[in-house]
């Protein structure tokens, strides 16, 4: 824990750094590949292969008619909808705020949406699972039966694609900087993908603009994308489940996860990344503010259904606060509401933890678990019901824990996506070279008695 | 904030106090309308309060109507006041510093105008006081303390107690200036009022400390305020009212309305009290932007609402549904809700030439101030006026020109408020122009000069 208590923005000496140094250092690192890293990369491939043998195991002996044994690849696939797909909003709204300490932040969280990729693949077998509409509660009440189906599928496929063009966008300059930094045969690859990028005024004007209007568009898809899927996978399945705060939960606690697990990933980077010079801990504070914040909106969101529900008393509400909240998925319920809400308050609270290093990212570290067992609970609890065309929940089902092939596809599932994040590590450099070069330009320290003060550029935005 | 005016202290000072110190003739001209809109509201309620609540188109079984839908939409905009201003503060945004005060000094105005409502609402006001003391304690009868109705005063009044100490606290340092630059009972006034502050290095930084601790406590009150008035209709099961989305959405529907009612007397401000140089175009682009956001929000939950409703696929749910989107006038509300609530603005914002003109976005901040009012008419009504099993007197609601006469007066009442506050306190603060006048610096990047800000080491 000494971390913690050095971890103090102001007690941190900030390093010179000059322009020219930032392309050598983080280019430097994409065309190098340590033993940590094969090593880590081959585990977790294994793993991955692991998660895939195991799912076709379980298509082999159950099918895909048991809708139960998939509950926890549901569960998996709303935890990677609510952490790397939500990601990469956290860059673009970070950007339009023009907070400088955002910086580092920008690119880590763009490359989220390289794992975000798994998504698609997971969601087709769910998809293949789910019951027909005709009879039960659902969205699409006045629809044909195909049209869940196609709109879903197009929602989770355009995020996926879109993610992958905003990195790739917000990468152009980067890439640029690459080509001119490398010689020899690997500068192909950036010179093909910077697409003859110069830098002209013309084009930083075209790519902050189109960067604003993909990151919004992106998030208005996001949200819609988190519309369906909480409202066909999860609520429609469970019988007397009319909550229309549901999306907005799954919503606000998703860009709780996306902040967390950004800061583990920026940990990582300085830790054993090599990037401490650059990603400073005023990043930690920042996002630590975030976390609290975020965590305080997630108890309003939780709040606001319960003590309607709790209020309603109808022996429906009844049922369903008991089967999701305190009987059946009791365990992952507390592990979430402790994990998610309570510790990240209690501990961001407290200004010297909020400020360090150590403290945003343990509590980043619950986050991330504690999400996973919200949509333990909400999705595998969804995909336990049998009879999804009653009007409310008349027999609860128990619990259902995982068995062996569950833990190997879930852990399979989490595994390609951390080996999809370094792989895409090494094609995309993980900070935004041309955000940073920017920072510094816009940054200065000017000295005032015997100590000095900052001045921070504020330019104009481009919309 | 790319468009910076040089101000020296004194010029601050001469400008921001000029309407304190005289009487314009607009301020008298002004005065004598909205007080007469006020009159006429005072008028209204004496009528109803003789007469009876048989002078208001309540009938059964719609017991909630315009004086209902009044309070929650006065309740709603008072939020963004302070909501904004705290915020700003907090993340030490620096295009807060000319909106602050008037927009706590809104959120003040905007809680009374609100408390009148439920008050009048009761019929016979002046019984309310029983509803607070004495209570009959001998025979065991105690304040149900799990009624919303409850909730709801308790609330309100932490609120405005708190608001009112959030706009004193910050105006300490401008009373204390103003104290030097007035005479006769003005400067026995301001000596009161800035609490004996010098301006000393202790006393700014508790000043400083007490602003920023105000303004993170404050935070979780006006949320709670909201969701509780959301409450009064959510936790009943009533359908249409009955829905876990209704707290956050009040919350949302609360923030568009009061951004818009923010920007609305900036423009006020700025143009008669001659701004120009305090409210500048970057602070309306600003704001508009922080207008759009919020209303794509709005209209995200509205969708929630709608979709959590038609989803249960219950069939009072669904009638609620229906007569909301079939039968007149509310189809034509929501229509009109819609398109001035958000398809006009949002577009209208998203240009930037549109954001920064100050009499566009006055008209684009009407317009919601309008269709949120009319949002707030299709909550509250609907849900009760359906035709629901073993209603069998089943009238419709129909406002009578009492609840319209007193509904415009509320109106007037928010301005001549605004008015009357602005006459005895200085409506931008003067220190936060000033210290942003101390902040402001450029940066060198290559041959253009970057507008910058100084943020301590």
């Amino acid at each position: 824990m000494a971390e913690l208590g050095r971890g103090f923005a102001p007690q941190e000496p900030e390093p010179e750094i000059r322009s020219q140094e930032v392309t050598a250092d983080v280019v430097d690192r994409l065309l190098t590949t340590g033993s940590v890293f094969r090593v880590w990369a081959i585990v977790l491939a294994v793993l991955f292969l692991a998660g895939i043998g195991s799912f076709v195991a379980r298509l082999l002996t159950t099918g895909l008619g048991d809708r139960a044994g998939f509950g926890y690849l549901a569960a998996t696939f709303a935890f990677l909808l609510a952490t790397v797909q939500a990601a990469p909003i956290l860059s673009m709204g970070l950007r339009l705020t023009k907070a400088n300490w955002q910086r580092p932040l920008a690119r880590g969280s763009e490359l989220f949406a390289v794992p975000a990729i798994l998504c698609p693949l997971l969601y087709i077998p769910l998809l293949i699972s789910l019951p027909p509409i005709q009879g039960r509660h659902t969205l699409w009440t006045v629809w044909p039966g195909w049209v869940l189906p196609v709109f879903d599928t197009i929602i989770v496929v355009a995020t996926a694609v879109f993610g992958v063009a905003f990195l790739y966008l917000a990468a152009i300059p980067d890439f640029a900087a690459a080509r001119d930094h490398i010689a020899g045969r690997r500068r192909g690859r950036f010179a093909l993908l910077a697409r003859g990028w110069r830098g002209t005024t013309g084009q930083w004007t075209a790519l902050r603009f189109t960067l604003i209007l993909l990151g919004a568009f992106y998030a208005m898809l996001y949200a819609g994308l988190q519309l369906l899927i909480s409202y066909d996978f999860a609520m429609t399945l469970v019988p007397g489940w009319l909550s229309s705060i549901f999306p907005a939960f799954q919503i606000t606690t998703a860009f709780e996860a996306a902040v967390a697990v950004d800061v583990l990933a920026l940990y990582i980077w300085r830790r054993w990344g090599g990037l401490g010079r650059y990603i400073r801990p005023d990043v930690f504070s920042g996002t630590g503010g975030i976390l609290f914040c975020l965590a305080l909106l997630s108890l309003y969101m939780w709040w606001s259904a319960f003590i309607t529900q709790w209020y309603g008393r109808t022996p429906r509400e009844q049922n369903l606060l008991f089967f999701q909240e305190f009987g059946v998925y009791f365990v992952p319920w507390v592990i979430f509401f402790l994990l998610v809400i309570v510790i990240p308050i209690a501990v961001l609270l407290w200004r010297p933890v909020r400020h360090s290093i150590l403290g945003p990212t343990f509590v980043s570290l619950g986050i991330t678990v504690g999400v996973f067992f919200d949509r333990i609970r909400a999705y595998v609890g969804a995909f336990t019901i049998t009879d999804v065309t009653a009007q409310e929940l008349q027999q609860l089902p128990p619990a259902r824990l995982p068995d062996a092939l569950d833990i190997l596809m879930v852990l399979g599932s989490l595994a390609g996506a951390v080996l999809l994040y370094m792989l895409g590590a090494k094609l995309v450099p993980p900070l935004s070279i041309w955000e940073i070069k920017e920072g510094l330009l816009l940054r200065l320290h000017r000295p005032f008695l015997r100590g000095e003060y900052s001045v921070l550029g504020k330019p104009r935005s481009v919309i | 904030m790319q468009e910076r005016y040089d101000l020296s202290a004194q010029r601050i000072n001469r400008d921001l106090l000029s309407f304190v110190r005289s009487t314009p003739w607009w301020f008298l001209l002004l005065f004598l309308l909205l007080g007469g809109g006020v009159a006429a509201m005072l008028a209204a309620t004496g009528h109803m309060v003789y007469l009876g609540l048989v002078v208001t188109g309540l009938d059964r079984p719609v017991y909630w109507g315009f004086l209902i839908t009044n309070f929650v939409y006065w309740v709603g905009m008072s939020q963004a006041g302070v909501m904004m201003s705290s915020i700003l503060r907090l993340t030490q945004a620096e295009w807060r510093r000319p909106i602050t005060r008037m927009a706590e000094v809104l959120t003040v105005v905007l809680l009374l105008t609100a408390s009148y409502f439920p008050l009048i609402h009761t019929g016979r006001p002046w019984r309310t006081l029983y509803w607070i003391l004495p209570y009959d304690f001998p025979r065991n009868i105690w304040p149900n303390i799990r009624s919303p109705l409850i909730w709801d005063p308790a609330a309100i009044f932490t609120y405005l107690f708190a608001s009112s100490m959030i706009v004193l606290l910050s105006l300490i340092p401008d009373m204390a200036a103003a104290r030097t630059r007035t005479t006769g009972w003005q400067r026995h006034f301001f000596a009161v009022l800035s609490f004996g502050f010098r301006g000393t290095p202790r006393q700014w930084r508790v000043h400083s400390l007490a602003t920023v601790l105000m303004a993170a406590m404050i935070i979780p009150v006006f949320v709670t305020v909201h969701s509780i008035v959301a409450w009064d209709f959510g936790v009943q099961l009533v359908p249409g009212y009955h829905s876990t989305v209704l707290a956050p959405y009040f919350v949302i529907a609360a923030m568009n309305s009061g951004v818009a009612a923010i920007i609305t007397f900036m423009v006020f401000f700025r143009f008669w009290l001659r701004l120009d140089r305090y409210i500048t175009a970057d602070h309306f682009d600003a704001i508009g932007r922080l207008q759009i956001a919020v209303a794509v929000t709005w209209l995200f939950f509205y969708f929630l609402d709608f979709f959590g409703g038609m989803v249960s696929q219950e069939a009072r749910e669904v009638a609620v549904w229906q007569l909301r989107l079939t039968v007149w006038p509310y189809p034509f509300m929501l229509a009109v809700m819609f398109l001035t609530s958000f398809f006009i603005p949002v577009p209208l914002l998203l240009i930037r030439r549109v954001r920064r003109n100050a009499a566009a976005i006055l008209w684009i901040a009407l317009l919601i101030n309008v269709g949120m009012w009319i949002e707030r008419l299709t909550v509250v009504v609907p849900p009760l006026a359906y035709k629901q099993p073993f209603t069998f007197v089943w009238g419709w609601y129909v406002p009578t020109w009492v609840e319209i006469i007193i509904t415009l007066g509320s109106v007037a009442f928010a301005g001549f408020g605004m008015l009357v506050l602005a006459k005895i306190v200085p409506i931008v603060p003067l220190f936060d122009a000033k210290e942003g006048q101390v902040l402001k610096a450029e940066i060198d990047v290559g041959k253009r000069e970057v507008p910058a800000i100084i943020k301590s080491h």
